[in-house]
């Protein structure tokens, strides 16, 4: 198995609530007459920028309210505004679309509060200009080749370490040359693998990463920022033949469907997880095809989940939950039950030097399931429909998309997941109706929350996992050194033992969170799960990573200690220190 | 359309035909067994050997063979079976070429191979691509990134309806750069859309500052030619509102109907857009670029039961449609009122020879001018016998008849089409706006071939002409249409032509046929007026005909 570097932590458990946002009773006796005004400027030069797109939105705010477009100092205005909370945002043709109080491109906004009759100006939004890389993708004779899709993977931080997702793609012109807009980052190109059968004339090529790897070890780097441009990030194909790899998949007594799902994926030492090596293979009647594979280690990997039509596939990365697949449940509505057959599974290790790899058998094994049980502590209990219609979301820590369907919370409040292949996972639950929040979770009787669960070949004792009514609430004030409330510090929740340092549940945290402080310095959070937890305020820049430990560290010495209790209501007060970037 | 005729250098030739009975085919080989080869080279138009490219042998016989050419351009196949054969080429950076085309986008020259034959030093030419590259640039003249830029076929009638043919569709980069690659030489029109950051304006402006297509400048891409700096200008007249209301004449409320709007401009301003519209028969749209339109409504007839609004079964579609001229001021007081479509009766008979499908055929009038509307009728059909069909609820103008893919008839069924009680073509049905139209339908399941052989006067085979066939009326010379055909003798002179509706045709023998103006009618009313010759084709298959070519005129 591969996940020696997590199997020896364990489960992890969310729980989140799809719940309508609840919209603000409006106040009649206020009278729209306020103002907001400020002007639009370049975050690294500082210079303003004329001719940008503003918009205001927000409770109140009438749809029609036309954007505003800046004029020569980069100045807008917005007049005859209601008292409220709203949202600033702009864009502008060469910069990232930005909202206001982002300390960098990707950064969580502030929302403009206004009371009634106020004015408030000097309002700066900064927008980031895009950064450019630029290259060509030539042949073996250096020919140009057209239509190569090329793609910045941006190095993102997920599950406790980095990986490399698809950010932006482009595609070659008959010169062999791309550009890629991008917002600045840590970015590695690449090449996208061709089509199993390439156009007349061109080569088939495997994914290849710049300056020309097969794998992400020892990939080249390019830090951007904004407004930078790089290049050139050239590629030579290798005249180096790739080779077909194929093989036969095996199982006991039923035939592999072709709704066998076989990757292939690098396992060369000191690799970068990336979602672009995971090439999926042709599958045909049991047999299946790598048509272009560069010399190299991988590992070969099928997975033949059960679905019917109306499955869906749930995934949660760090932005969200996506789903795909079947018909997308209605929310509210009663989940399909899962089907009864189980999952196929299979790897293989092999190594490609010289020539094609044919007959490596995948010989498919059946895999464990996970049962549980979810206990609802509280007064108003769940019926039968509102349980059917929440879900149990299984997601591999490694993030990789496995075709796992949705498990649904049976009505007497249960849960038995499809069989898994062995690798740590992540349950997400999403209840279809509000009031509860996720306090904890026992894997036979040992606490697991906010940690990944081993999944091996043995049979896992049943989850136990604890809904309570009473959800949890932290607020405070933000100070600084002279003890004024700052407007705008990022305040940074943890846990406080070290070896739980990593945010396993990613867009719907259980123990991590971030907030960021109103004009009067305060803050709130909810929902965190009892515990031990470190919080620290950081004012002006922040670091863009807080979850790497090395930042940890430093927001975990700045900061102070705290004692989270099931339904527990307290108020604290914290003082801002200045991040210095190292 | 002031566009040159680039079809006919058109020598046109005396024509002597015999009706020898030749067949035209290569299967009169005595050992079938016997395999032979081809082999060759692949050349730029310039004469140098070109490598790696893909040369594909294919036959209606044998599954198509592809190799790719060695250093110095070669290529050689062995073990071919007798056989009628097309040898062509293609690498990136290069059109797509054929064994015998001697200039771009001509046909080439079938390989007619006999049992045991060898044919060497075959010679294939591959021409350079096009490419055209410009810069967006916003009112005070900065490059533009995110721009949408579409390159059109600048010639006004190559698509066969009112809208000019989209050819391919790109965005400009961090530079307001973009570039259109591997093209063929032609007419060429360019087009920016998009507004900052996109969507903003419908408008597009035409290179180099057009607000219409037919005001864009024409850009000339000579073979291998790359065309820079065809920048455009993007500065959009504003946009426009226009408001209004639709009314229905059958006095119902408008909620009971599903109401679209569309803007279509002939060869103007945009392609065709759905205005906006609410339930309640308001248009309400302030995104419009002032020109002159064709305004068609269509409202679809509702029905509502407990799971809610779903389209209704039953036949209700009315329509308006008008000519519209968007001043720069905009329209606020448009007012349309839908009235039912026009009923067509028609007649199908269903040829006597001919196997009838087990299931009735589903019919098909396809609408060439409202995206997504086709009237669909069933039809048993009985051999030699008259079958009825309904077409309800058209909006008058131009329709296409087809079958239904599902429906047994093969596709490459044949009709005569009455419309009226005037011959029509089965190509382009224009319905017309009289309430009361009928169509009459003969169908056949079999298709003309005609075969042939064109020799020269000492008899050997004419491999370096072309042979267009087209139909006697003119009405009949829709773009696209399969009457239109043409043919190159292979290597012994033999030429076949098939999938040809019966009826009355030229045949016009000619040095060169480039095979984009085939369907021009300039070329094809040119060709007529050359005294070609004439030819009955019935169904099925023709007697082969030897054409001897003579003297120019």
């Amino acid at each position: 198995m591969r996940w020696t570097t997590v199997s020896s932590l364990a489960a992890i458990l969310v729980a989140v609530t799809i719940e309508a946002q609840a919209v603000a009773p409006q106040d009649s006796t206020t009278k729209s007459t306020g103002t907001v005004e400020g002007a639009v400027i370049d975050a690294v030069s500082g210079r303003p920028i004329a001719g940008a797109t503003v918009t205001l939105t927000g409770p109140g705010v009438p749809q029609s309210l036309a954007p505003a477009v800046t004029g020569q100092g980069g100045s807008f205005r917005f007049d005859a505004l209601p008292a409220g909370r709203f949202s600033l945002a702009s864009r502008n043709e060469g910069y990232i679309a930005g909202r206001f109080g982002q300390r960098y491109p990707d950064d969580t906004d502030l929302p403009i509060t206004l009371a009634n009759g106020e004015r408030r100006s000097k309002i700066e939004l900064r927008l980031w200009p895009v950064a450019v890389l630029w290259g060509s993708v030539v042949g073996p004779q250096n020919e140009p080749l057209a239509r190569v899709r090329v793609t910045a993977l941006r190095s993102v931080f997920s599950r406790g370490r980095f990986e490399l997702r698809r950010r932006v793609q482009a595609t070659t012109d008959d010169r062999g040359q791309y550009r890629l807009s991008v917002p600045p980052g840590q970015y590695v190109v690449a090449l996208e693998p061709s089509a199993a059968s390439p156009p007349a004339g061109q080569p088939a090529y495997p994914a290849l990463f710049h300056p020309g790897l097969t794998s992400t070890a020892g990939v080249n780097f390019i830090d951007l920022r904004g407004g930078e441009n790089q290049g050139p990030v050239d590629f030579k194909l290798p005249a180096a033949k790739s080779y077909r790899v194929s093989g036969r998949l095996e199982s006991g007594e039923e035939k592999p469907a072709a709704s066998v799902r076989v990757s292939l994926v690098s396992d060369e030492p000191g690799a970068i997880p990336t979602e672009l090596d995971m090439a999926p293979a042709t599958v045909s009647q049991g047999q299946f095809t790598f048509p272009a594979v560069f010399p190299g280690r991988y590992l070969v990997r099928a997975i033949q989940a059960p679905r019917s039509m109306d499955q869906v596939i749930g995934r949660v990365t760090a932005t969200g939950f996506s789903m795909s697949g079947g018909r997308p449940p209605m929310i509210g509505a009663p989940l399909p039950p899962l089907p009864d057959s189980p999952t196929l599974w299979a790897e293989a290790s092999i190594v490609v030097v010289d020539k094609d790899v044919t007959g490596v058998p995948l010989v498919m094994r059946s895999a464990a399931h996970l049962t549980g049980e979810v206990v609802f502590r509280g007064n108003q209990q769940p019926d039968s429909n509102q349980l059917q219609a929440s879900s149990v979301i299984v997601t591999p820590v490694d993030g990789r998309d496995t075709g796992i369907p949705i498990t649904r919370i049976e009505a007497d409040r249960t849960f038995r997941t499809v069989g898994l292949p062995p690798a740590p996972y992540v349950l997400t639950f999403l209840l279809s109706f509000p009031g509860y929040t996720m306090q904890a979770l026992q894997v036979g009787g040992v606490d697991m929350t906010g940690r990944p669960i081993d999944v091996g070949s043995q049979t896992i004792p049943p989850i136990k996992v604890l809904m309570t009514e009473r959800a949890t609430e932290l607020r405070g004030t933000v100070r600084n050194a002279q003890g004024q409330p700052i407007e705008g510090a990022s305040v940074y929740i943890f846990p406080a033992d070290r070896s739980a340092w990593v945010d396993y549940a990613m867009a719907f945290p259980l123990r991590w969170r971030t907030a960021r402080s109103s004009r009067d310095g305060s803050f709130e959070v909810k929902g965190l799960v009892a515990g031990r937890y470190a919080i620290a305020a950081v004012e002006g820049s922040v670091p863009e990573v807080w979850q790497e430990p090395k930042s940890l560290d430093w927001l975990s010495m700045t900061g102070q200690r705290l004692g989270v209790a099931e339904g527990q209501v307290q108020t604290v007060s914290i003082q801002t220190t200045k991040w210095v970037a190292r | 359309m002031g566009r040159a005729l680039v079809a006919g250098t058109a020598l046109f030739l005396a024509i002597s035909a015999t009706g020898s009975g030749v067949r035209a085919s290569a299967s009169s080989n005595q050992q079938p067994s016997a395999r032979g080869g081809v082999s060759g080279r692949v050349v730029t138009s310039g004469g140098a050997a070109v490598s790696g490219v893909t040369v594909t042998l294919t036959s209606t016989d044998v599954a198509p063979i592809s190799l790719s050419t060695s250093a110095d351009g070669r290529f050689s196949y062995e073990g071919i079976p007798a056989g009628r054969y097309r040898l062509t080429a293609q690498k990136p950076g290069f059109l797509p070429t054929e064994y015998g085309s001697v200039r771009p986008n001509r046909l080439g020259t079938p390989i007619v191979l006999s049992a045991g034959d060898r044919m060497a030093d075959l010679s294939l030419i591959l021409w350079p691509s096009s490419a055209i590259a410009g810069v967006v640039r916003d009112a005070s003249g900065r490059a533009t990134s995110g721009m949408a830029v579409r390159l059109f076929d600048g010639r006004a009638d190559a698509s066969g309806t009112v809208e000019p043919r989209l050819i391919a569709a790109t965005t400009t980069d961090d530079r307001g750069d973009y570039r259109f690659f591997h093209l063929r030489d032609g007419e060429y029109v360019i087009a920016a859309s998009g507004g900052r950051g996109g969507g903003e304006s419908r408008a597009f402006v035409y290179h180099p500052s057009a607000a219409r297509f037919v005001d864009a400048r024409r850009l000339s891409l000579e073979v291998g030619q790359e065309l820079t700096g065809i920048d455009v200008a993007f500065t959009p007249a504003p946009p426009v509102f226009i408001g209004g209301t639709i009314r229905l004449a059958t006095g119902e409320p408008a909620s009971l109907y599903r109401l679209s709007a569309l803007l279509r401009s002939t060869y103007g301003t945009i392609p065709t857009t759905y205005l906006n519209v609410n339930r309640d028969g308001r248009i309400a749209d302030s995104n419009v670029p002032s020109g002159d339109y064709q305004l068609i409504v269509r409202a679809d007839r509702l029905v509502r039961d407990a799971a809610g609004v779903e389209p209704s079964a039953q036949p209700g579609t009315l329509w308006a449609q008008r000519q519209l001229t968007v001043p720069l001021g905009g329209v606020t007081d448009l007012s349309v009122t839908c009235t039912p479509g026009i009923t067509l009766d028609g007649q199908v008979v269903f040829a006597a020879s001919a196997v009838p499908p087990r299931a009735p055929v589903r019919l098909k009038l396809q609408s060439l001018q409202v995206p997504d509307f086709a009237s669909t009728a069933d039809v048993e059909m009985t051999p030699g016998k008259a079958s009825l069909f309904r077409f309800g609820d058209l909006l008058p103008g131009p329709y296409r008849l087809v079958t239904e893919p599902q429906s047994p008839l093969p596709r490459s069924w044949s009709a005569s089409l009455r419309l009226n009680d005037v011959d029509a073509p089965d190509d382009v049905i224009d319905v017309p706006a009289a309430p009361d139209s009928s169509l009459h339908v003969n169908f056949s399941l079999q298709l003309s071939e005609f075969n042939g052989r064109l020799l020269d006067k000492s008899d050997r085979p004419a491999v370096d002409f072309f042979v267009v066939l087209f139909p006697i009326d003119p009405r009949l010379w829709t773009v696209g249409t399969r009457r239109v055909q043409q043919a190159r003798p292979a290597t012994d002179g033999s030429f076949m032509v098939s999938g040809l509706p019966a009826g009355d045709y030229y045949l016009a023998v000619l040095t060169d046929v480039d095979s984009r103006a085939m369907f021009d009618r300039t070329f094809l009313g040119g060709l007529a007026q050359s005294n070609p010759f004439r030819l009955t084709l019935t169904p099925g298959e023709n007697p082969a005909q030897t054409l001897r070519v003579g003297a120019a005129r």
